[in-house]
């Protein structure tokens, strides 16, 4: 085992929810190295001294106001009617909020000159496609079958680098027969912030990115 | 499902008796305050956000039925607003929130007493240190963090609160352990 995925097993090892065989494999990496077994220490005092963080209460003062002047705000201000008003009028709010943002993201897009040159032939982006369907330039059958064949694609471009096993193995992912929802499950797990912290400095950071930055275009359909 | 002991009052609160109401608030104003206070770690903005809370919890009392316990549903709700308040807030941590610590009591007198002020202007330091830190995570690894040292949530009750994968989730408490241990190190070696 390396220090990386050694490191990323320190919390479960920690809160002792390790299964045994990734225990073992743990321990006796720790055995043989100083830099992990000083990590191991650093996040248990880490753990410890951020836990005895104790709550502060404000003055006693504070919890004598605080019923009667909530109770006030309750009272006042007809809140209940505001959330009436809320709920009554919320598609046509939704709606008003869909159409401005229909209208920045066309200006926005227009801007990266992305709408400037809608080529309608087969060279086309996939990014123009989706901007070509968005304008009802071509439909979403003709979409769909572009995402179709970028999926596909990739599949045979990036997966099978010898990294794809490692990948599915630190993601817990299923690996599928059908290459599309393998790869959207795939891009639903690369989508946060927090997996490509994961993956920093780790050797799958250019198979994350290459799938990454198609992820937000297959979620479209 | 045990009878939830509350269920009178819920039903008066629904009815309009607000006193009703501000029986349960009474109950679990303090729960739901420390909860308040891992977000906010300041006493007066964990008090306005627990009314906050409250108020949101008054105004959706019409849909609450009874599925579950008074204190589970509120927590729910209170924990959204938790979330939201952090996301609002990405700013760091303010040191004037630091309670003053006085070291001009009558007792400081003694070499004793002189001492327990030192140490307790030392764990103030400690505190607001740690604060800090944890002020410093990203809003999404300070959520996590919270849910799971403070609250003590399990990871999936985290992920589905957050709409996570577990996996991210554990992400999230790895990368902000990591920067935690970055940022508290010289208090680490004591």
């Amino acid at each position: 085992m390396r220090c990386k995925p050694a490191e990323k097993l320190l919390l479960d090892y920690i809160e002792g929810s390790l299964p045994p065989k990734r225990k073992g494999q743990l321990e006796n990496h720790l055995g043989k190295c100083p830099h992990c077994q000083k990590v191991l220490v650093g996040f248990e005092k880490t753990l410890q001294l951020a836990g005895s963080l104790q709550v502060n209460y404000p003055p006693a003062a504070v919890w004598e106001d605080f019923w009667p002047k909530l109770r006030i705000k309750i009272l006042r201000g007809a809140p209940v009617k505001d959330g009436i008003w809320l709920s009554a009028h919320k598609w046509k709010i939704a709606g008003v909020g869909c159409l401005f943002a229909a209208i920045l993201g066309v200006a926005g897009l227009w801007n990266y000159g992305l709408l400037k040159n809608p080529t309608g032939d087969g060279s086309a982006s996939l990014d123009e496609r989706i901007v070509q369907n968005f304008m009802g330039e071509i439909s979403s059958n003709d979409l769909q079958q572009v995402l179709s064949q970028e999926l596909q694609r990739l599949e045979a471009a990036s997966l099978t680098w010898s990294g794809e096993n490692l990948l599915i193995e630190e993601t817990g992912l299923r690996q599928s027969t059908d290459s599309n929802s393998f790869v959207k499950e795939l891009l639903n797990v690369l989508a946060s912030e927090a997996d490509r912290e994961y993956f920093e400095d780790d050797e799958l950071t250019e198979l994350v990115e290459s799938v990454e930055s198609r992820i937000t275009l297959a979620s479209v359909r | 499902m045990k009878a939830d002991p509350d269920r009178l009052l819920i039903e008066c609160a629904k009815n309009g008796d607000v006193s009703a109401f501000g029986e349960l608030v009474q109950k679990y104003q303090k729960r739901i305050y420390d909860l308040a206070y891992r977000f906010t770690h300041h006493p007066e903005d964990a008090a306005d956000l627990c009314q906050e809370i409250f108020i949101k919890a008054f105004r959706a009392l019409g849909k609450f039925e009874n599925k579950s316990t008074f204190y589970t549903w509120i927590y729910q709700i209170a924990k959204n607003t938790c979330i939201d308040y952090s996301r609002r807030r990405t700013g760091r941590y303010d040191v004037t929130f630091v309670e003053e610590i006085s070291l001009d009591d009558s007792h400081a007198q003694s070499h004793y007493s002189a001492d327990r002020a030192y140490r307790r202007v030392e764990q103030a330091e400690l505190e607001t240190e740690i604060k800090k830190a944890i002020e410093q995570l990203s809003p999404r690894q300070k959520q996590v963090f919270i849910l799971r040292h403070y609250e003590g949530l399990a990871l999936r009750e985290i992920a589905v609160t957050l709409d996570l994968r577990v996996g991210s989730v554990k992400a999230h408490l790895f990368n902000a352990t990591r920067k935690l241990r970055k940022l508290l190190t010289p208090y680490l070696e004591e």
